[in-house]
């Protein structure tokens, strides 16, 4: 029994330093596509609801896409 | 909206141009109805696209689970999402950030930034791609060694914004300037005077060539054509530093632009030029639009 608890404490602390270190790893610079990769193609409706694609916002050397938080708060 | 006042700029320079957040397209329409807005507002309801894109901001599911009072998660909160309580309708929400994709949708450029209210402008954004007309007129100088044009990449900034002051310096005839990693020479530097609220970060640099001084054998990194430096600069966007810009109608940063020149017989003084420049302010976009979501 007493080694069994020491388990179950061990198993916990190995959890909370899985957390910690997931705590610890935000950086925004390494979410999402890199330089080089190439960004999965979606469909979504813009504001007058037509529907969009990657394609169909494509200038002719390419396109900025930029993601917002929100347009409501 | 800044992007806006860029849709043009941006055709110019053949990029198409698109936003995309969680919003409804209702809210969406609202929002380009009350701001002009013409190029597409993409509507992601369900944030499929922004986490297959990998970019949803998890800092909102952990405020508001039970282990939001970890010191870790409340400072994250305060970068990431809000300086006010986060509320279970920002679930779902994108960490802000832009990418420049090629025709293909490949990534040539992205900008994120760590402190929510931090962005990029566009026209930083384009000078850092090598695009882009010069929108802001800029004060030219001329001294003994070179001629001097410098302007910021925006006319306008809001608290947050990170943008750039450029520094196109043409040589005189005959004449170099010393690059990073001459050693003995005044490196030519962009200079900030400090000041509250307005950050520096590290300056970019072109590359150099290797001057070859024949008398000493010496060979050191030197600019003797025309060439650039770009100095970005954050206006800071947290809470002090917008009480501390609000009325305030313009942001001035005073500065030099330090160098030593020489020619092919004689190494100048080093000479400090002073500069200043001028941006005006705007107002953070915090005006929701009139619509339920």
């Amino acid at each position: 029994m007493p080694r069994f608890s020491l388990l179950v404490i061990l198993a916990s602390l190995t959890a909370l330093e899985v957390y910690a270190q997931e705590r610890a790893r935000i950086d925004v610079s390494k979410r999402g596509p890199q330089v080089g990769a190439r960004v999965p193609d979606f469909t979504l409706i813009d504001q007058t609801g037509k529907p969009r694609t990657l394609q169909s916002i494509m200038g002719r050397r390419g396109a900025m896409l930029v993601f917002i938080r929100s347009a409501d708060w | 909206m800044e992007l806006q006042g860029r849709v043009k700029d941006l055709q110019d320079e053949g990029l198409g141009l698109a936003a995309v957040s969680y919003d409804s397209r209702e809210v969406m329409a609202a929002f380009a109805k009350q701001h002009g807005i013409t190029f597409p507002l993409l509507s992601d309801p369900g944030s499929e696209t922004i986490k297959r894109y990998g970019i949803l901001n998890t800092v909102v599911a952990e405020a508001l689970a039970p282990n939001s009072n970890d010191p870790s998660v409340r400072a994250d909160v305060q970068k990431y999402i809000s300086v006010v309580k986060p509320s279970p309708n920002m679930a779902g929400m994108a960490f802000p950030g832009t990418f420049v994709l090629d025709r293909r949708g490949r990534v040539t450029s992205r900008y994120f930034e760590d402190f929510y209210v931090e962005r990029n402008t566009v026209s930083s954004m384009m000078r850092r791609l090598g695009v882009g007309g010069d929108a802001v007129a800029g004060t030219k100088v001329s001294s003994e060694h070179l001629e001097l044009t410098t302007y910021p990449s925006d006319a306008a900034v809001a608290p947050g914004n990170r943008f750039s002051i450029v520094l196109d310096i043409a040589p005189k005839r005959g004449m170099h300037v010393y690059a990073p990693g001459a050693s003995t020479y005044r490196v030519v530097a962009v200079k900030l005077a400090e000041q509250p609220f307005v950050r520096p970060l590290a300056p970019s640099y072109p590359a150099a060539e290797i001057y070859h001084f024949k008398p000493l054998d010496e060979r050191v990194p030197v600019y003797q054509k025309p060439f650039t430096l770009v100095q970005e600069v954050v206006l800071e966007g947290d809470l002090k530093a917008q009480a501390a810009f609000r009325g305030k109608e313009s942001v001035t940063i005073v500065g030099t632009l330090d160098y030593q020149a020489c020619d092919d017989r004689i190494c100048y003084n080093p000479v400090s030029l002073p500069l200043s420049w001028t941006v005006s302010l705007r107002p953070l976009v915090v005006q929701r639009p009139s619509v339920a979501r």
